[in-house]
């Protein structure tokens, strides 16, 4: 068994539930010891009321039995203390006679101590008569053999519930990868309409232009290795992303000529900032599918990265049609709803998207990620 | 007329334009081409110019491809119809009762030169059958592109500082009337937007969202369940949220056997 964390000490109170609810604590413990030893006590003397002798007043039997109790249950707790931080656990058998005799002797000595404390006796006496001697040494091994099946038990629950446990997180971070995984790869697909209404491009270009199409086909390349390299990387810099975005830009460029006027506005400070893949993507292709394309005359597209207020914040804005009620062109890019999934995969609600209406028409969508 | 065939091309991509121009003149010598880099450029040529084919691509800002061949049909003698496209997930059948001919970009000498074939002998006949309006209407349903008029609302718009964001209807949790604005519930945060909750109850779609209570209309899909309270009032508990919406008796209805 591969078992690298320490076994979480438990203690044997909390074979009832009620008692697991609160977080062991040596303080916690101690505390813990106090009840189980006073609760036993209490059961004990009850026991002696109904069936022992009568004559002696039954607040006298409590007190008596509570500190006895107390007495031993506080040596056994600071004996199995000491076994715990001094003895080994690797031999498992011989760390269990351990517990057993130390729970043993706390026993043996307890009593006698308690009746030495409460009646002033000597504790001695308890070791001089034979039949006295059995009978104690009976009751500490009972006492030990009940104690270390507790907690055995109470160990063996424990690693259970831990076990359980991280399985639990296991499954839950496998999930969240999972679904992290799937939404990338959902968002690094190429658009189909952009891949081939590029290549279409650059055969129609090849004889007329050949410059013209080496450029562009060069720029394509760019766009699809980036695009490839940030479909399986877990992590990306701002500028291998505005890379990218650059490559796709400078692709449509070439297409749609005058339509489309586009750059990117950045500092080398925000450019080395780690950013999650295939966030900025998506957006870049929005404005070109909803603003650009549709708009007669074209416009222009700007992409921004900077660092304000704690935040990495990088934006995309454009002058095109802006956001009309007109379903999205079936088969293109992958809805916001997704990219918003994204993020609340990515960072546990500190990353959020804006989509601000310009006033001079177009929309801003924003990325404001924490650093 | 089969003496100067007259054809229009519309593309919005200068350079596949260009190319389309080429092989054209390839295919078809003795062939007068008309260019248009929109669609509302190549309806208003159309209109002008009365060319015999067109080649349209289906794309395009302003007017794409289908909106104008519809509208083309509404004409006395339409032109035949030649789609170009450099890639569609739509079955070719679709386009075939719709349009002349449906070409795939870059657009081969081939297979240009045999639509040429069969439209010269089409130009060759008194007239032309029109394509069929409800074939381009069913293929207009499938490109999403018709009727957006009744469509309900896609994105609120709601002042914040200087600046106007857009909030997708999605991200809606649920409307709180507030005075005269409403209060728009998000799953991180809300916002206060100027539409009454009465005005903006009209545009919303009611499958979606549902009005619980006079001033409150909820997001159906962000509804976890109801209580009902020691005084009998039901309550809508909220996925994720720890707040609780009231119903009032007029809508208890929506929650009956739930």
């Amino acid at each position: 068994m591969i078992t690298a964390t320490p076994t979480r000490r438990g203690h044997p109170l909390e074979l009832i539930p009620l008692f697991r609810r609160w977080p062991s604590s040596p303080l916690r413990n101690l505390l813990y010891t106090a009840i189980w030893s006073s609760l036993l006590a209490l059961a004990l003397t009850i026991l002696q009321v109904v069936f022992g002798r009568g004559g002696v007043p039954v607040l006298r039997v409590l007190a008596g039995t509570l500190v006895i109790s107390n007495l031993i249950g506080f040596t056994i707790h600071g004996a199995l203390q000491l076994l715990e931080t001094y003895l080994p656990r690797e031999h498992i058998r011989l760390f269990r006679c351990a517990q057993l005799l130390a729970v043993a002797a706390a026993s043996m000595f307890g009593i006698p101590l308690g009746n030495a404390l409460i009646a002033g006796v000597n504790p001695l006496r308890f070791f001089q008569q034979a039949s006295v001697l059995a009978g104690l040494a009976a009751f500490a091994m009972l006492t030990a053999v009940l104690m270390v099946m507790l907690l055995v038990a109470g160990e063996r629950r424990l690693r259970r519930a831990e076990e359980a446990a991280r399985q639990q997180e296991q499954i839950a971070a496998a999930g969240r990868l999972i679904a992290e995984a799937r939404l990338r790869a959902l968002q690094a697909q190429i658009e189909p309409h952009f891949l081939y209404n590029t290549l279409a491009n650059v055969v129609s270009l090849i004889d007329a232009h050949p410059a013209k199409a080496k450029r562009m086909l060069e720029r394509f390349i760019d766009y699809l290795r980036a695009s490839l390299a940030a479909s399986r990387a877990e992590h990306a810099t701002v500028g291998s992303e505005l890379d990218l975005a650059g490559a796709y830009l400078d692709v449509l460029g070439v297409r749609l000529e005058q339509r489309l006027r586009w750059r990117v506005e950045s500092d080398a400070a925000a450019r080395a900032l780690p950013m999650p893949p295939m966030l900025l993507q998506p957006l870049v292709e929005n404005a070109i599918m909803h603003g650009i394309e549709p708009k007669l005359e074209g416009g222009e597209i700007v992409v921004r990265a900077r660092v304000a207020d704690g935040l990495l914040c990088v934006e995309v804005h454009d002058t095109g049609l802006g956001l009309r009620p007109a379903p999205p062109r079936p088969g293109g890019g992958v809805g916001l709803s997704n990219l918003r999934e994204r993020l609340r995969q990515l960072s546990s609600g500190g990353a959020r998207l804006e989509l601000i209406e310009n006033p001079a028409g177009g929309v801003t969508s924003r990325l404001l990620l924490p650093l | 007329m089969t003496d100067h065939p007259h054809a229009l091309i519309a593309d919005d991509e200068p350079h596949l334009l260009d190319y389309m121009e080429s092989q054209l003149t390839q295919a078809w010598p003795g062939l007068r081409i008309t260019r248009a880099a929109n669609g509302i450029q190549a309806l208003e040529l159309i209109d002008e110019l009365a060319p015999d084919v067109v080649f349209l691509d289906i794309q395009m800002p302003g007017l794409n491809g289908i909106e104008l061949a519809a509208r083309l049909c509404e004409g006395a003698h339409p032109p035949r119809v030649v789609f170009t496209t450099a890639y569609d997930h739509y079955t070719l059948q679709a386009f075939e009762h719709a349009a002349f001919d449906y070409l795939l970009k870059p657009i081969g000498l081939e297979r240009l030169s045999r639509t040429v074939a069969r439209l010269k002998e089409a130009l060759a006949k008194p007239a032309g059958v029109p394509p069929a309006s409800d074939a381009l209407a069913a293929l207009l349903r499938q490109l999403g592109v018709a009727a957006p008029a009744a469509a309900p609302l896609q994105w609120i718009r709601a002042a914040k500082g200087q600046e106007t964001r857009l909030i997708a209807i999605d991200e809606v949790i649920y409307f709180q009337s507030n005075d005269k604005y409403t209060s728009v519930y998000l799953a991180d945060g809300e916002s206060l937007i100027r539409t009454p909750l009465s005005k903006l109850k009209e545009q919303l779609d009611t499958q979606q969202f549902w009005q619980i209570h006079r001033g409150v209309i909820v997001a159906a899909r962000h509804i976890a369940g109801t209580r009902t309270d020691f005084r009998g009032r039901l309550h809508v508990r909220l996925k994720g949220r720890d707040e609780q919406l009231v119903v009032s008796r007029n809508y208890v209805d929506l929650f009956k056997q739930m």
